[in-house]
């Protein structure tokens, strides 16, 4: 019979593999609860993909911490985050190709507050309303503006992928940061808005209970701190095949305990 | 040991998976963590004057005419859905993460241009809008409907009913505010409208059709001329060339004007009745 073997540790054993593929069929179905969420008019706009594996993931966290220095408010948010992408199963990442470039054109006021879609195309390259984004802004994270109903729908997309993580009991958050950064690195290539989602299954949710200074005091960092204090400390160590102190202690142990034998004998017997 | 009316019971039942609903709402993760939605559930003899908004605001726009009429057929059938009503305000930024997105550099900007640029009195939503705070409030509507789905209620997200509750008077603090109609107890009522569909002819239906796809219509375009096919003999008659004139502005704010009055009417309609609610102490 076959034996699908299944434990978290060592990270990215076969074993653990074997784990995380679980978590990617969670993903897929995850983007297809995307794929299919509710929008205005039903009208198809969301792009995604689902990056996984040490080399991506440790890519995506290490642009994200290149970019902490880049806005002092969001500094820490993408340090934090960066371990979380690093800790997590898989990334979704979510983009709407159309909210800048086809918006609704529903003259609904959300993104100016007037009854049309002036303040947005005012603030694009247009002709006779196409709208040209052929040359995006590279000094801001996002180039907006951008058409708030399809925004809205790209939200109703990371809901319904959230929704079928709730169901599959898999822990996924959203966030900001994984976006922008995936933007960045080419991910999501036609959006100018995308949203992270990471996915994880292990034993603790690796998105809560996040301590303070979490880029300096997590997990992976605390381990390599064990394996860089246990290369000092076990240099106190003697030449085993001719000393060795541990096994001079588990006999006076073995002796001891056989003593005390002994004497609870002889007391049972009186 | 009792007896119960199934259908009955699977009615009364829709205010309890409404609460739910809110409940999903409420526990959507959030990117920002610091969205507050508002909530209201709207039933009874209470959504008449939601329905009456929505009925004015139909003058204006389709989609808010064919939410009405929906709603009508099920409240006069005496099976009235409930009105799930989701609030909140992406109209003021305190993230300051500047992202640009608003089409502001700053959050400060934003703010700024939101306090002052009053409303105008119509609109679906009251812009600007932080759309980190839109995705997570999306992203709660987005589990209100899946709950509803889980719990087999029909619905659908509206911008038509939770627009026409904003315009009477409901979630006065909130820019945007989506409906989610929760039942009539049968499969997708909101979908495949029938209620919509038996004042909808042929010939309006297939109208509006070719204007919004005339390329899909046109005949041979070698004359130079943008001839539309648009009826079945269509060489006989009249022919479409090109698009009709804009309309005519005063007309358009005439008919605004119009539905301000009705949608005042519809105001005070409600507020008639919440007077008679607070005398029967309700």
């Amino acid at each position: 019979m076959p034996d699908i073997y299944i434990n978290d540790w060592p990270p990215f054993s076969q074993h653990d593999r074997n784990r995380r593929r679980n978590v990617i069929e969670a993903a897929r179905l995850m983007v297809n609860a995307a794929m299919t969420a509710p929008n205005a008019g039903g009208v198809p706009q969301i792009e995604a993909h689902i990056l996984y594996g040490y080399e991506e993931q440790r890519r995506l966290a290490r642009k994200m911490e290149e970019m902490a220095s880049w806005n002092p408010v969001m500094e820490r948010l993408f340090k934090y985050e960066a371990v979380m992408v690093r800790e997590s199963d898989c990334v979704i990442l979510l983009g709407d190709y159309r909210a800048a470039e086809t918006p609704m054109d529903a003259s609904c006021g959300a993104c100016g507050g007037k009854a049309d879609c002036s303040f947005l195309y005012e603030r694009r390259t247009t002709a006779i309303g196409q709208i040209d984004m052929t040359q995006p802004r590279k000094d801001v994270f996002v180039d907006g503006p951008l058409c708030v109903v399809r925004v809205g729908d790209l939200g109703f997309g990371m809901g319904a992928a959230l929704f079928m993580a709730h169901r599959l009991l898999v822990d996924a958050r959203p966030f900001a940061t994984v976006g922008l950064a995936a933007k960045q690195l080419g991910y999501c290539p036609d959006s100018p808005i995308v949203v992270g989602i990471l996915v994880a299954a292990l034993a603790k949710n690796p998105y809560v209970d996040i301590n303070t200074d979490y880029h300096l005091n997590n997990l992976s960092r605390l381990i390599d701190s064990v394996r860089k204090q246990y290369a000092l400390a076990r240099q106190t160590g003697a030449d085993y095949r001719i000393s060795d102190p541990g096994y001079e202690r588990a006999r006076q142990r073995l002796k001891e305990k056989r003593r005390k034998e002994s004497a609870d004998g002889d007391k049972k017997k009186e | 040991m009792a007896v119960y009316d199934g259908v009955a019971m699977a009615q009364e039942a829709l205010l309890e998976v409404a609460k739910h609903c809110a409940q999903a709402v409420l526990k959507s993760p959030q990117i920002t963590g610091r969205l507050r939605f508002h909530l209201e559930i709207v039933t009874g003899e209470d959504l008449e004057p939601i329905m009456g908004a929505l009925a004015a605001l139909g003058k204006l726009d389709l989609f808010n005419m064919a939410s009405a009429m929906c709603w009508t057929k099920a409240y006069y059938e005496g099976r009235p859905p409930v009105l799930l009503l989701i609030g909140a305000n992406a109209r003021h930024s305190d993230l300051n993460w500047n992202c640009g997105a608003c089409g502001f550099e700053t959050c400060g900007e934003l703010n700024r241009y939101a306090e002052r640029t009053p409303p105008d009195p119509l609109l679906m939503g009251d812009g600007p809008t932080c759309h980190w705070l839109n995705l997570d409030y999306s992203a709660g509507c987005c589990w209100a409907c899946a709950t509803a789905w889980y719990h087999n209620v029909t619905n659908r997200i509206e911008i038509a009913s939770g627009m026409a509750a904003r315009h009477i008077g409901y979630m006065p603090e909130c820019n945007y505010v989506l409906g989610l109609p929760l039942g009539p107890c049968e499969d997708l009522f909101w979908y495949s409208r029938s209620a919509f569909q038996e004042f909808v002819s042929y010939d309006l239906y297939m109208n509006n059709f070719v204007e919004a796809f005339p390329s899909h219509f046109a005949a041979f375009y070698g004359s130079g001329k943008n001839e539309i096919k648009w009826k079945d003999d269509w060489w006989t008659g009249p022919k479409y060339r090109g698009l009709e004139p804009p309309r005519d502005p005063s007309i358009a704010a005439s008919l605004k004007k119009e539905v301000m009055e009705d949608l005042e009417r519809v105001k005070q309609k409600k507020r008639e009745l919440e007077e008679r609610r607070r005398k029967e102490g309700g």
